[in-house]
């Protein structure tokens, strides 16, 4: 099986021009399978690809937009055993991934697999920048919460740092780092939230976080309104806390578990079971190597659910390919921010009164 | 005390006290002109005139149509219409002091609202909306400089969102006229007018057209690009979110003997808008591409021609009762076994049915049928958006007037 073949390989390690064929025929495999099992797939490549299921690049492969997570449900499982909600912001619909136990499976497998070269094989003591509660919902499990449940696979003995509310739990913290701090150990929270909650409370005081490693994702659109880039991010938790391994992250709860990590020249990169395309934003056509557009993400993983190729909101851009200096292969990318919203006008007034 | 900005042209707002303002106006009720005054009518026919002769404005097709349907010489048949229309031994008088609530966003609603009352005689006080295009308010600098040389009362004006404001100004008003979806009526419903006058309602309205599969076959190219150019004006002005905007055009036939014609239609449209330089912005795209796989999701059969572009559309080879407003170029293409087959799926808030390809017997007979459940107007595709004194089953000047009975 293809997916086996790739992610039993070390991670970051299969040239680009290696792993298309077999991510090609990887996809068109899960194509056919998805088209078999999920009727409102089979509807919708019947109706806007022709119903098509052999392909000659990549780039032919069918994809779904985003947001139909959010506008319909998609299965292609007979045993789902859970839903994966988008955090989702308010008054939005949240995405809804049906997830199975063969699929979870294979979640869990990407996340080690990407995380590997990273975090090493040992589990290192975690702390979470999160509340306990993000992860005991029982059939409905948000993207912030399955994050939290996937890093716990690399962490022993979670603490959790925030209350229910998402206040510091100053205690745990301190108490975390009196006891694990001589060593190597991980945090772990979705990018606004260490920010605003262990920046922004131990900034004054400091903390000796100089053995920690942070991986960090998500919530970027909060970052960008607070004015916090990458680069700030990264100075200031090296600056007061002493930091000096952190690793971003791309993701989507739509496709759980194909992480894109960041590497030491700053870009992230697609791991073994998942690729990107960049398309136009007008024409969806696929640009070239340096070219800005929407990212496309395809992967290996999601079987339960037609999500092997994604269509995202994400401005983004290939940089390089293999960049076997730094020992990462496959496709370097940079990811620009979100698609900017835009408003049509009309006859109906939503809001009463406004006009 | 509460108080209103009132537009005195080039951009700039003057504040007046609430109490002023109702003094004003309850003033101006003595000084209304006759129904059709000949200086009225010759302030409309000449602002018409210089809206024409600007290339800036008359180049935006919604600001031209509101320019020709007020030149002088249509105000001449307007006028003959509704002369005509008066029941014997009757005169028409103004009803007073006119209030206008226009949609936020099809600006150029709040012209006709005003026009319409203006030449009738009464004395008019515009809310403008909060956003505007350049050129609606440069027409609108030119209604204001007119009125004010000609000595007359109406007022563009505007308030933040408030409710004891439009309150106090329902109060002071004969007519109100209320654009903007049932929301909007909802808030201004239990507003009395003074001395229990007239309200008008423009409520949430679903519009769409019919095509007959036959007429679409036998098109010639020329037929063929005048219908794509036509079905493009209906659709992207006002990003098709005007209330008779269409969503749904049903093609009456057989799709295995039309779906081509259908798909060169399509392209037609598309390359129409690309012509008229429509560009959708990406996020509304992705919108579209979601929207129109959900459709195609949900039930075998469909057709989704196009993943990108101006023009999005899902083609159905039967009827749905899905009712889909996406706007900004999405169409949901049903075909349907005959005319007659449509009647019994008129709804009441169903407005504007455009048409291409029948005949005016056929037209007739539907239109007899169908309209006891629904629809106000029924004109050819190309002509969706041409605003019409009669609107919504509503005549504006009879409403906008008081007939007098004199024996």
């Amino acid at each position: 099986m293809i997916f086996e073949e790739l992610i039993s390989r070390p991670a970051f390690t299969v040239p680009d021009r290696e792993k298309e064929p077999l991510l090609l025929r990887g996809l068109a495999e899960l194509t056919t399978h998805h088209y078999a099992s999920c009727l409102a797939y089979r509807n919708i490549l019947d109706a806007a690809y022709g119903g098509r299921q052999s392909f000659d690049r990549i780039d032919d492969i069918p994809y779904l937009p985003a947001a139909l997570f959010k506008r319909i449900e998609l299965s292609s499982t007979t045993t789902p055993t859970l839903t994966l909600q988008s955090s989702g912001t308010t008054g939005q619909q949240p995405s809804r991934i049906v997830v199975d136990a063969e699929t979870s499976e294979r979640q869990s497998r990407g996340l080690l697999s990407a995380f590997r070269p990273v975090l090493g094989a040992h589990r290192l003591p975690l702390l979470v920048i999160d509340t306990r509660n993000v992860i005991t919902a029982h059939d409905m499990l948000t993207a912030r919460g399955a994050g939290v449940l996937g890093m716990m696979k690399f962490g022993a003995k979670a603490t959790f740092a925030l209350d229910s509310d998402l206040n510091v739990i100053e205690a745990n913290v301190l108490s975390f780092v009196e006891r694990h701090g001589a060593q190597p150990f991980l945090i772990f929270g979705f990018t606004f939230l260490l920010w605003l909650k262990l920046f922004k409370t131990f900034e004054r005081r400091g903390l000796d976080l100089s053995n920690a490693i942070i991986v960090h994702s998500g919530g970027w659109k909060k970052m960008e309104e607070m004015r916090v880039p990458n680069n700030v991010f990264r100075e200031q938790f090296n600056a007061i806390f002493g930091v000096r391994r952190i690793v971003n992250f791309y993701g989507f709860v739509e496709q759980l578990g194909s992480i894109f990590l960041e590497a030491d020249d700053g870009l992230l990169y697609a791991p073994n079971y998942a690729d990107v395309i960049v398309r136009d934003t007008a024409t969806l056509q696929p640009l070239p190597v340096g070219e800005a557009g929407l990212l496309q993400v395809v992967s290996l993983l999601p079987k339960s659910y037609p999500g092997h190729s994604i269509l995202t909101e994400d401005l983004g851009i290939v940089e390089r390919i293999d960049n076997s200096t730094i020992g990462r292969m496959g496709k370097g990318i940079r990811v620009l921010g979100r698609l900017p919203a835009s408003e049509l006008r009309g006859c109906s007034d939503v809001i009463a009164a406004a006009a | 005390m509460a108080s209103v900005q009132i537009y005195q042209g080039d951009g700039k707002f003057e504040p007046v006290e609430l109490n002023d303002l109702r003094a004003q106006l309850d003033a101006q009720r003595t000084a209304l002109a006759a129904p059709f005054a000949p200086e009225r009518l010759a302030l409309v026919g000449d602002l018409s005139a210089r809206l024409l002769a600007d290339r800036r404005i008359s180049e935006q097709p919604a600001l031209a149509y509101f320019a020709h349907w007020t030149r002088r010489a249509a105000l001449r048949d307007l006028v003959a219409r509704c002369n005509a229309a008066l029941p014997a031994s009757t005169i028409a008088a103004p009803r007073g002091v006119a209030l206008h609530f226009p949609p936020r966003n099809v600006e150029t609603i709040l012209l006709f609202s005003w026009v319409a009352s203006y030449l009738v005689g009464n004395t008019n006080v515009v809310r403008l909306p909060s956003a505007g295009g350049a050129a609606v308010r440069k027409t609108i600098d030119l209604v204001v400089a007119a009125l004010r040389e000609a000595g007359d009362a109406d007022l563009f004006i505007r308030y933040p969102a408030d409710g004891q404001i439009n309150k106090a100004l329902s109060r002071s008003s004969d007519v109100r006229i209320v654009w903007g979806g049932d929301g909007k009526i909802n808030a201004f419903d239990s507003l009395p007018l003074r001395n229990g006058g007239k309200s008008i309602w423009f409520g949430d309205r679903y519009s769409y057209g019919v095509i007959s599969g036959q007429a679409l076959v036998s098109a010639t190219a020329d037929e063929m690009h005048e219908l794509a150019r036509n079905l493009a004006l209906d659709i992207f002005t006002f990003d098709q979110m005007a209330c008779s905007s269409p969503h749904k055009v049903y093609v009456v036939g057989n799709s295995d003997a039309h779906g081509r014609a259908v798909a060169a239609l399509i392209d037609a449209v598309g390359c129409a808008a690309s012509d008229r330089g429509i560009a959708i912005p990406p996020s509304h795209m992705m919108a579209k591409l979601t929207e129109s796989m959900a459709l195609a999701a949900a039930e075998p059969g469909a057709l989704v021609p196009k993943l990108s572009g101006q023009l999005m559309t899902v083609v159905f080879p039967h009827t749905r009762d899905a009712e889909d407003r996406v706007g900004g170029g999405f169409l949901v293409i049903e075909s349907i076994a005959d005319i007659a087959a449509l009647i019994g799926r008129v709804r009441p808030a169903h407005q504007t049915l455009t048409y291409y390809g029948f005949t005016q017997a056929e037209l007739t007979d539907f239109a007899k049928a169908a309209t006891l459940a629904g629809l106000s107007r029924i004109v050819p595709i190309g002509r969706a958006l041409n605003f019409d004194a009669i609107w919504d089953g509503y005549d504006l000047f009879r409403e906008l007037t008081r007939t007098v009975r004199i024996i």
